[in-house]
């Protein structure tokens, strides 16, 4: 979507401050970015909306952990039928496969695990996830086709 | 997010109503919610979802507390008025079969009893 420093779709940029309270603005920002693709499914739209949540929720959290008061940069890019998102913070990094797995939704001791479903769910809802993570912080990609069908 | 408590007393049934976004910046209120309504010795509660329109994991979250604590004392957490946005986290997660969901109070009745409540007279 991007080549190089060439931006060849849309660029929508967004700063802002790592508390809960900017996290609904960044979905409601994000999802009608999304949805001015007159092609765009709106249980798409939907997905990408809640995976947009999981990422800045964490770096929310990941600030605050830290105690910085940077604030959490969100960019989405949109060509066609793409979005691309990434969020990115400058909190102290985590290790993402020491991640613990979930237990399945039939087990005992599925209702022992009340955190942990972020990250999975950002994976479960849109096309790509990546994550780039390191001692001065978290970037988090997530791109999806907003005229296919969910997954 | 706004939080209402309310006891049917013909039910004998706590309900818990929310309304708004059920994320992060709502966490905080809605645990300490939750834990009053176990704490004064509700072992079932019903969680009223007709107004939340969104939820994210931070949510689902304090939902698998409360649907923990209520089994540790030999209840459940039902779900009422599940939205399209709330039903597709639930089936996405497969949390949806952990938490029964109902159309009302009285139709949870019948889910958690086995049996119809009385009649409103």
């Amino acid at each position: 979507m991007t080549a190089g420093n060439t931006i060849t779709g849309d660029e929508v940029i967004l700063r802002v401050p790592a508390k809960s309270d900017y996290v609904a603005l960044v979905r409601v920002v994000l999802a009608a970015a999304a949805a001015i693709d007159p092609d765009s499914r709106d249980d798409r739209v939907e997905d990408l909306r809640v995976a947009v949540s999981e990422a800045v929720t964490n770096a929310v959290e990941s600030h605050k952990a830290a105690g910085t008061d940077s604030h959490v940069e969100v960019r989405c890019y949109t060509e066609g039928h793409s979005v691309e998102v990434t969020v990115r913070d400058r909190g102290p990094g985590f290790d993402p496969d020491s991640v613990p797995v979930v237990p399945d939704a039939e087990s005992p001791e599925r209702l022992f695990f009340e955190n942990g479903l972020g990250l999975p769910l950002m994976r479960r809802l849109v096309d790509k996830t990546d994550i780039e993570t390191g001692d001065d912080g978290t970037l988090v990609r997530l791109v999806i086709d907003t005229s296919t069908s969910p997954k | 997010m706004q939080i209402t408590r309310r006891t049917d007393a013909l039910l004998e049934m706590m309900i818990v109503r929310l309304s708004g976004d059920f994320d992060l910046g709502a966490v905080a209120s809605v645990r300490s919610a939750f834990h009053e309504v176990v704490a004064d010795g509700w072992s079932t509660v019903l969680v009223d979802l007709e107004e939340v329109s969104f939820i994210d994991s931070a949510g689902l979250g304090i939902l698998i507390g409360l649907a923990r604590r209520c089994r540790e004392n030999g209840g459940t957490c039902v779900l009422l008025g599940v939205q399209d946005g709330v039903a597709r986290l639930l089936e996405v997660t497969g949390l949806d079969g952990l938490f029964p969901s109902a159309e009302s109070a009285e139709a949870a009745a019948v889910l958690v009893t086995g049996q119809a409540s009385a009649p409103t007279p």
